[in-house]
């Protein structure tokens, strides 16, 4: 079980890179970003699901799997009609087309979740000073609660308590997207198990 | 007049609306056992299996939303697990008089929708467990819908005997307007 500095340490790891993250996103589209709710918290794995809710909506996620010193998932969620805007965003800035079929879109978004997942990945190794490298982003594009619950299900093979870094952006371009790290095998030893 | 357990595909948003009007909806790791005219339903499907059972002499059946093969600690809720929920829901049929042998069976899920490559794949360990412990009981499964990378969304409507079954996955053309088609 963690203690309250313990705690207070890894908020402060996850406040530092989901700010990065923002910083990414507001870069990217050119606009206003805000990092509405920054959360750290340590429940059963089943629970998050209630926790991230939204059992009818239909999100556009990017997720990755970290691995190196400490296993994870990283995750990037918005609703599907959000996502849709945002991507038309990019693709009109950097590459100057209006015209968009369903590959551009995946590609598009797969690219601005890579560049976001980069910028943690990168925040996390300054903070922790643990190496981690994370897969190519893959898109899927369902039900949240299907996807978070393929998640948590894994998750709670494993651990009885699952930590989830939550954040939640918001601007005039990119509304309602939330993100997520899911540390996994390696990091409560790390950071607080052992201690 | 008997009706005997079938499978629907859904496709069509109005037609998904009418259907899951006034379902009685049984959460994750849950289940609900009621008679016709009764619907019931889950939603949102990953790698979970839903396990349906019917009675087509008095149109009384189950549906369970499992989320693993087996318990790996302690046995929380019977249904949320497929090797304890199938014997679990056969006892609430002898309960009411049902024997297995008159039962039908419908396994909807166990999709790989993250498609992760390191673990193991859950949805279709589900599905197995799931047909394994059927075959043994000797209960038909005459309707099934599983695996892929397609959330899904079940209403079994006891009136009858209809699993109705529709995809949660989507795409970017199809939602946007402003996106070729």
């Amino acid at each position: 079980m963690a203690e309250p500095s313990q705690l207070e340490m890894l908020r402060h790891f996850a406040e530092e890179a989901f700010k990065k993250a923002a910083q990414s996103i507001r870069t990217l589209l050119g606009s206003n970003v805000k990092l509405e709710l920054v959360s750290l918290e340590i429940l059963p794995p089943l629970q998050s699901l209630e926790t991230i809710g939204g059992q009818d909506l239909t999100v556009a996620a990017a997720y990755s799997a970290i691995k190196g010193d400490w296993n994870g998932v990283m995750l990037f969620m918005m609703p599907l009609e959000y996502a849709g805007e945002t991507i038309s965003v990019l693709v009109e800035s950097f590459l100057e087309q209006s015209e968009i079929d369903e590959e551009l879109a995946v590609e598009t978004y797969r690219e601005f979740a890579n560049i976001v997942f980069g910028s943690i990945a990168t925040a996390l190794y300054n903070k922790t000073r643990t190496k981690i490298m994370f897969s190519p982003p893959k898109v899927v594009i369902d039900s949240i609660m299907a996807i978070l619950e393929s998640i948590a299900i894994r998750y709670s093979m494993q651990f009885d308590e699952l930590l989830l870094f939550r954040a939640k952006i918001g601007g005039e371009k990119v509304r309602n997207a939330t993100l997520l790290i899911i540390p996994g095998q390696g990091f409560a030893d790390l950071f607080y198990g052992a201690a | 007049m008997k009706q005997y357990l079938k499978l629907r595909r859904l496709t069509n948003s109005v037609e998904i609306n009418e259907v899951r009007r006034g379902s009685v909806v049984v959460g994750i790791g849950g289940y609900a056992i009621d008679k016709s005219p009764t619907k019931i339903a889950t939603w949102a499907l990953g790698s979970c299996v839903a396990i349906i059972f019917y009675d087509p002499y008095t149109s009384t059946g189950t549906l369970a939303h499992s989320l693993l093969p087996r318990p790996l600690r302690g046995v929380d809720l019977p249904t949320k697990y497929v090797s304890t929920a199938i014997p679990y829901l056969l006892r609430k049929f002898k309960a009411l008089g049902i024997p297995p042998r008159r039962l039908q069976s419908a396994l909807i899920g166990g999709a790989n929708i993250l498609q992760l490559d390191n673990g193991p794949n859950i949805g279709r360990s589900n599905v197995d467990k799931a047909r394994l412990l059927l075959k043994k009981l000797s209960i038909p499964i005459v309707a099934i819908d599983v695996g892929g990378t397609s959330g899904r969304n079940v209403v079994l409507d006891l009136s009858t005997g209809t699993v109705y079954v529709w995809y949660t996955r989507s795409t970017f053309t199809a939602f946007s307007h402003r996106f070729k088609r």
